[in-house]
């Protein structure tokens, strides 16, 4: 926690993207109150992924967790489901997932009506050639994950590989081949992905974020890599220099 | 029961439209898809539906040309930024719901501020044997897509040559050790399955033509 300025997580009893693997969740209320009070401590803000939709069952038991949480300092809540959104709307921070799948200024627009955000996490397919509408929105701070470390093919808010069949199954979930070639959708170098990177930095993305996956120490080392990366970008005079200085060190 | 046929290449020769009350025409995964104007002005037959992909802001503004050219009376949508224009500047098209925009909304469609802001709009939902049980809406209209399921689909085109689209151009069987019925077309991936669900709330079955 003290390499970074935020922490997010996700737990058990409140459907999100990873509910699918267990170690990628907080098994309970109680460990959820350890980490806020532990970001608290240190100065940190700390965020429920609550970032799938939730039937009207669901919502309920979801509503008064999240409730129980804020009362204990947890700071917001990384969500797609509007409905969700309508009941916690200016009472807390609200951060739009990639999951909610916004693509274009109106749909960032709705959103915005419709939820109160204060940040939009912006979905990796989308280039930042095609953000600048979206960026020209005031109010709203932008938020991308680092990419090289995470890059899914798919659309992630509208993928079902992870449980069309009720089975769950580690990241070969989506690789098939055609006549014995592997034709998985191919994920942008890393370099184009640093690309990425450097050109939302440039266009006043202010928050970058890793994703759960990984243990302890390879966080900290990819948040290490974060630190170097950044520090590139701010010393390098054009794109083409970045480039030249991530091939050398990455 | 309604019958559609999906409509990829208007020169298909192999489909006989007319044997159909509805042809859809576009994508609702590849915004490289997107007919023009020209292209759907070309479709002989009174019933034409226009299906669109997830939109950047560039390919919002494709869509808009084509309404404003096009008579087109039914529209399915997979991106509310298309929805919220389709309100405010063409009321009088009948709106669906796609598969992608239905599998990320599912259950959050049936109540609350999602149907306050989205579902009171919709004219239907398409959707297939997988979505079927995430949507339970009672008084909407369903549109049952048949034999494929979407599984998901990608934005990331491996395929690009040469900045070109080498995509399946009709359904692909992928091979898998552990699934005999994963298919690819396109930049998405489908799940072929025979049932057909009895659901009574199903008022139109959408075909998926598949290459003899």
């Amino acid at each position: 926690m003290d390499y970074a300025d935020e922490i997010y997580f996700g737990l058990k009893s409140v459907k999100n993207q990873r509910i699918w693997y267990d170690y990628l969740n907080v098994s309970n209320i109680d460990e959820a109150i350890k980490i806020i009070k532990l970001a608290k401590d240190k100065n940190k803000k700390s965020y429920i992924a609550a970032n799938e939709v939730y039937s009207q069952r669901e919502i309920e038991n979801t509503i008064k967790t999240i409730k129980t949480l804020l009362s204990n300092g947890l700071d917001g809540i990384i969500l797609k489901d509007i409905n969700l959104a309508s009941y916690f709307k200016n009472k807390t921070d609200i951060i739009l997932s990639t999951t909610a799948i916004v693509f274009n200024a109106s749909a960032l627009n709705f959103y915005i009506r419709n939820t109160g955000l204060n940040r939009i996490v912006i979905p990796q397919h989308l280039k930042p050639s095609d953000a600048i509408d979206i960026m020209k929105i005031k109010g709203i701070q932008y938020e991308i994950f680092y990419f090289l470390d995470v890059y899914c093919r798919n659309v992630a808010g509208a993928c079902k590989f992870h449980f069309f069949d009720g089975k769950i199954r580690e990241k070969s979930n989506c690789k098939f081949k055609v006549n014995e070639e592997n034709i998985a959708m191919r994920p942008p170098s890393i370099y184009d992905r640093a690309k990425i990177i450097y050109d939302y930095n440039k266009m006043g993305v202010k928050y970058i974020k890793l994703a759960r996956d990984g243990s302890t120490d390879y966080k900290i080392k990819i948040i290490k890599e974060v630190d170097i990366m950044l520090s590139i970008i701010k010393k390098s005079s054009s794109d083409k220099v970045f480039i030249q200085a991530i091939k050398k060190y990455f | 029961m309604e019958k559609a046929i999906i409509l990829d290449d208007i020169l298909n020769k192999e489909i006989n439209i007319e044997k159909y009350d509805f042809v859809y025409s576009g994508s609702e995964f590849c915004f490289k898809k997107i007919p023009s104007p020209d292209t759907i002005k070309k479709i002989k037959h009174k019933n034409i539906v226009l299906m669109t992909p997830l939109l950047s802001d560039n390919s919002l503004k494709k869509i808009k040309k084509i309404l404003d050219l096009i008579k087109i009376s039914e529209i399915v949508i997979n991106d509310l930024g298309l929805l919220e224009y389709l309100i405010k500047k063409h009321s009088e098209i009948k709106i669906n719901i796609g598969r992608v925009l239905a599998t990320s909304l599912s259950y959050s469609l049936g109540f609350g501020k999602v149907k306050e802001t989205i579902t009171k709009h919709i004219n239907a939902i398409e959707i297939d044997n997988l979505i079927e049980k995430d949507i339970n809406l009672k008084n909407k209209k369903l549109h049952f897509h048949y034999p494929f399921s979407y599984l998901t689909h990608s934005l990331i085109c491996h395929f690009k040559i040469d900045n070109k689209c080498n995509c399946f151009t009709s359904y692909t069987k992928l091979d898998s050790a552990e699934f005999s019925n994963i298919y690819a077309k396109q930049n998405a991936y489908f799940l072929y399955e025979k049932n057909i669900s009895s659901n009574t709330l199903i008022k139109r079955m959408v075909y998926h033509w598949i290459k003899n």
